[in-house]
């Protein structure tokens, strides 16, 4: 039961590290309209 | 120190010298895209290529860089965990050591894959030497592999793509840093001290968190504030008198640790991959050096200031306050 508990905690732990990754991948891409580099 | 000590030591050391040349070739070489080209290994890394079903030639954006990287830790803590709850079930144990507990196993898990080595645990006491062997020694060292990996990573992307223009001194990286960069940088560096005032404040209004420290007053703040430093830092070390091997506290390190590598590792590689794609451009009257004293001031005062407002308030009630009232003769 208790190794049920330690199980989803990891998986939410995980599950907010993947959406971690895409609030970054949100934020560099909106960089393209800001930057002044050729794309 | 017996002679088998000390001859462990010679081993060890002449060892490491003697690898230093072949080990760094061969570093260098995968470093720089030419894949495990010594030592025959070659085979055995396309082999690894084809059953993972990876195109070595095929380049990997950093979004996809950090999920990998996200999903090959998920395997690791996952067998890791498995391996110390079924240890009794296991051969090589033959101390006959029981399973170790749910969230015991949970936080050594974390700890290895992130390279933190935290133990709340006596290792002698506790794990056999197939958990010991297969689990935490493999984790060491992938730990440390993937934090190569990263470093690579950020490299490649401030090396990527030669000067347009003229050249540039070796000092000069070329890449600008915009607002995106700055950004990641801002969450990659405040999201560690999040983690460990966060978790220490929680700490210290729950009596769960309340019951670590053996010591009163500051003294036992500065323990707790200490412990979650020591694992969102991926440390590993803790003041004498935290007993932190409670489902409290071995939950919410856990917790720090896989905040204090994950969350710092994903700006980073983002920081990677946004410079990767950029040009270099020459030095111009506008470039600020890196590597001038201008630079180095800014970098020593940013890190002193925002060091210093992260962790002034929390400080002043654990290590300052205890100091302060030492002199007046209350010890805790």
């Amino acid at each position: 039961m208790l190794d049920l508990v330690m199980v989803v905690m990891l998986a939410i732990a995980f599950a907010g590290a993947f959406a971690y990754v895409r609030a970054c991948a949100a934020m560099t891409e909106r960089r393209s309209a800001a930057s002044d580099e050729p794309p | 120190m017996t002679w088998q000590g000390g001859l462990q030591i010679a081993v060890f050391a002449a060892l490491v010298t003697a690898a230093v040349k072949p080990l760094g070739l061969h570093i260098a070489g995968v470093a720089e895209g030419q894949g495990a080209s010594r030592f025959g290994l070659r085979r055995v890394e396309n082999g690894i290529y084809r059953l993972a079903g990876v195109d070595p030639a095929e380049e990997q954006g950093w979004i996809g860089y950090a999920v990998a990287l996200l999903s090959f830790h998920v395997a690791g803590i996952v067998l890791l965990y498995v391996l110390q709850r079924i240890q009794s079930l296991l051969p090589l144990n033959p101390q006959g050591f029981a399973a170790v507990g749910p969230d015991l196993a949970l936080n050594t898990a974390v700890s290895f894959a992130t390279n933190t080595s935290w133990q709340s645990y006596g290792g002698e006491t506790t794990l056999g030497y197939l958990a010991q062997m297969a689990g935490i020694t493999v984790q060491s060292f992938l730990s440390c592999a993937t934090g190569v990996a990263v470093a690579l990573a950020l490299v490649r992307g401030i090396a990527r793509r030669s000067v347009r223009t003229i050249g540039r001194t070796p000092e000069y990286l070329g890449k600008k840093i915009e607002a995106n960069e700055v950004k990641m940088a801002m969450v990659a560096l405040l999201c560690v001290p999040a983690f460990i005032l966060g978790l220490t404040a929680i700490a210290a209004v729950l009596p769960a968190g309340l019951a670590g420290p053996s010591n009163a007053g500051p003294h036992g703040f500065s323990e707790m504030l200490y412990a979650y430093t020591s694992a969102a830092a991926t440390n590993g070390s803790a003041f004498a008198g935290l007993n932190a091997n409670t489902p409290f506290y071995n939950l919410t390190l856990a917790a720090g640790m896989f905040a204090g590598r994950f969350l710092v590792i994903v700006p980073v590689l983002a920081i990677a991959g946004t410079l990767a794609r950029k040009l270099r451009v020459p030095a111009s009257a506008g470039t600020l050096p890196t590597h001038g004293p201008l630079f180095v001031t800014f970098l020593v005062g940013t890190i002193v200031i925002v060091g210093g407002l992260t962790f002034f308030p929390a400080l002043a009630i654990g290590p300052l306050a205890e100091h302060l009232v030492m002199h007046a003769g209350i010890t805790y």
